[in-house]
């Protein structure tokens, strides 16, 4: 993770055709949607605690302009299935840990609230902390009011194949935004691409770190078939020397015997001079 | 004795085994939900705005691929779609004299007939085509289910879109709107065109198909009695509402009767 720190800025209120988010299709990283997630939550979630202003505000308050809602101190709970619950303070949870039940628990907490931080901060981690093991309950109205907003919010309609595959495989929500995040990236255009792209994956090109202690030519996985390789541009016989490691060989001899290496030069003489003679001759 | 103590063991090595695989799967909810029904949201029309889940039979939307059925059905199809009416004239049908052109023998030149023999200029065409149908047939229990299986490759691809109202044209628009609703989507031409499917038919309101005829390269509009199987695998996406797509999957209920067919059309989707 690169940004620990997520800054998320509210926007958008209506699914109007004509906006920039419809346009063009956002490109966001995990932790973007993540935070779009989390703001969705906070903002759909009932609340049951002890603040005034959050209790007036019900399910229809937004974390917009005007609205002071204090972020870090709400804490998401969860059912015993793993389904969304509701809000609570943070602090009555602190509170609460000896005693289950304790809703009476302190207010006093969020007395320093005021002043709503717009945008506000929130660590990744302490979001993955409050989701981990969460999971959508799909039979629940609930849970379609807080998907429209998080795709409000972050501009992207949530494909119906990845709701199903996280219905079906009973994934928590942090594999559900995982697999948003993969379903996000741009697709190749071209079939090149494709294939590129597949064989780089099985070749593990893309890996970023390569695991040590791998026997090195075992077994690859082929993605194209044994004896196909696609390659970006064509292959030349240097290729092939460089391929069997003879190409550093023949290049030393080619420099001791001042020998051109890679073909010589065009012997013609090139340019505007060669040119103006070639006339001055015409004329 | 030895007998006795193997079949003990293999008690206890069997034993353990139920419980083993019968704990977990209370305990790890990854339990995979194949025949759970196939989750759709459904968009309202124009905005897209998200308005509800709905609820299909796995059956209906996620019926597994069969490469075979919607070969056969894009075949029927195509063959149906023949006009069929080339028409030559064979010697018989060309306006003529039956008279023989010159006497059989002692001219010293090839036997002849008629002067409509198809190797004589102005002669009638050798077994050239004729008027004739060539349609196809297929099982219509076949060919309901091509329409169910395109449909679930959608689906499965993320390329099938369900709109929870009509497909209507608001007061005093025309092209221009459906044109800015597909670039606001990014379902033109750029994006592998879109087809949109609507229970409105044609003869019922035939100016949206008009208009959307307009901006035919940007997608096209048909009605549920009009999309085939092939319009239903041939562009990038597929925007339909959702009472054409029961339509649709509910094609074989025309089989049924009575209360069976009642019982089967509930059985497709569910509306949360």
């Amino acid at each position: 993770m690169v940004s620990n720190m997520l800054v998320i800025k509210v926007v958008g209120e209506t699914f109007l055709p004509d906006q920039k988010m419809r346009s063009s299709p956002p490109t966001l990283d995990r932790n973007e949607f993540l935070g779009y997630l989390y703001v969705a939550l906070i903002e759909k979630l009932p609340y049951k605690g002890q603040n005034a202003a959050l209790n007036q505000t019900e399910t229809e308050r937004t974390l917009d302009e005007g609205l002071a809602i204090d972020v870090s101190s709400l804490q998401i709970k969860l059912s015993s299935s793993g389904a969304f619950s509701h809000l609570e303070d943070k602090a009555g949870k602190e509170q609460g840990k000896s005693e289950d039940s304790t809703t009476e628990a302190t207010s006093s907490a969020d007395a320093s609230k005021e002043g709503g931080s717009h945008p506000f901060e929130i660590s990744v981690a302490a979001m993955e902390e409050q989701l981990s093991g969460a999971r959508f309950d799909f039979t629940n109205h609930l849970t379609f009011q807080i998907l429209k907003r998080f795709s409000q919010l972050s501009g992207f309609h949530i494909p119906d194949p990845v709701l199903n595959a996280v219905l079906r495989g009973n994934k928590t929500v942090l594999d559900f935004v995982e697999l948003l995040t993969q379903s996000s990236k741009p697709k190749p255009k071209s079939v090149a691409e494709a294939l590129i792209a597949k064989q780089k994956q099985a070749l593990g090109l893309d890996a970023p770190a390569p695991t040590s202690a791998k026997p090195k030519k075992a077994a690859q996985p082929l993605p194209l078939g044994p004896n196909v390789m696609v390659l970006s541009r064509r292959e030349t016989p240097v290729d092939k020397e460089k391929e069997v490691g003879r190409w550093k060989v023949i290049e030393r001899e080619l420099r001791a015997r001042g020998l051109p290496v890679l073909g010589h030069k065009v012997l013609a003489p090139q340019g505007e001079q060669w040119n103006e003679a070639l006339k001055e001759r015409r004329l | 004795m030895e007998i006795a103590k193997e079949i003990e063991a293999g008690l206890g090595s069997t034993n353990p085994d139920p419980q083993q695989s019968s704990a977990p799967q209370p305990s790890s909810t990854a339990i995979y939900t194949l025949d759970s029904p196939i989750l759709k949201t459904l968009y309202s029309w124009p905005d897209l705005e998200p308005t509800r889940y709905a609820w299909y039979e796995q059956q209906f939307l996620d019926a597994p691929m069969r490469r075979d059925i919607l070969h056969r059905a894009v075949v029927f199809e195509a063959d149906a779609s023949r006009q069929g009416t080339a028409s030559t004239k064979w010697r018989y049908d060309v306006h003529g004299s039956n008279r023989k052109l010159y006497a059989q023998k002692g001219t010293g030149r090839a036997r002849v007939r008629d002067k409509k023999s198809p190797i004589r200029r102005g002669g009638g065409v050798a077994f050239g085509p004729k008027p004739r149908d060539f349609s196809t047939e297929l099982q219509r229990k076949v060919y309901y289910q091509a329409f169910k299986i395109a449909l679930s490759y959608r689906h499965r691809k993320g390329e099938l879109t369900v709109l929870d109202n009509r497909i209507a044209l608001p007061e005093d628009t025309g092209a221009r709107f459906l044109n800015n609703v597909f670039e606001a989507n990014s379902w033109g031409k750029a994006n592998g065109r879109s087809l949109l499917v609507t229970s409105t038919l044609e003869s019922q309101d035939p100016e949206i198909f008009e208009e959307m005829h307009e901006i035919g390269e940007h997608g096209l509009l048909k009605d549920i009695e009009d999309v085939d199987v092939k319009d239903l695998l041939e562009t990038g996406r597929v925007v339909i509402e959702r009472t054409a797509l029961e339509a649709l999957l509910g094609k074989h209920l025309k089989l049924l009767s009575g209360p069976e067919r009642e019982a089967e059309r509930r059985r497709i989707v569910q509306y949360s």
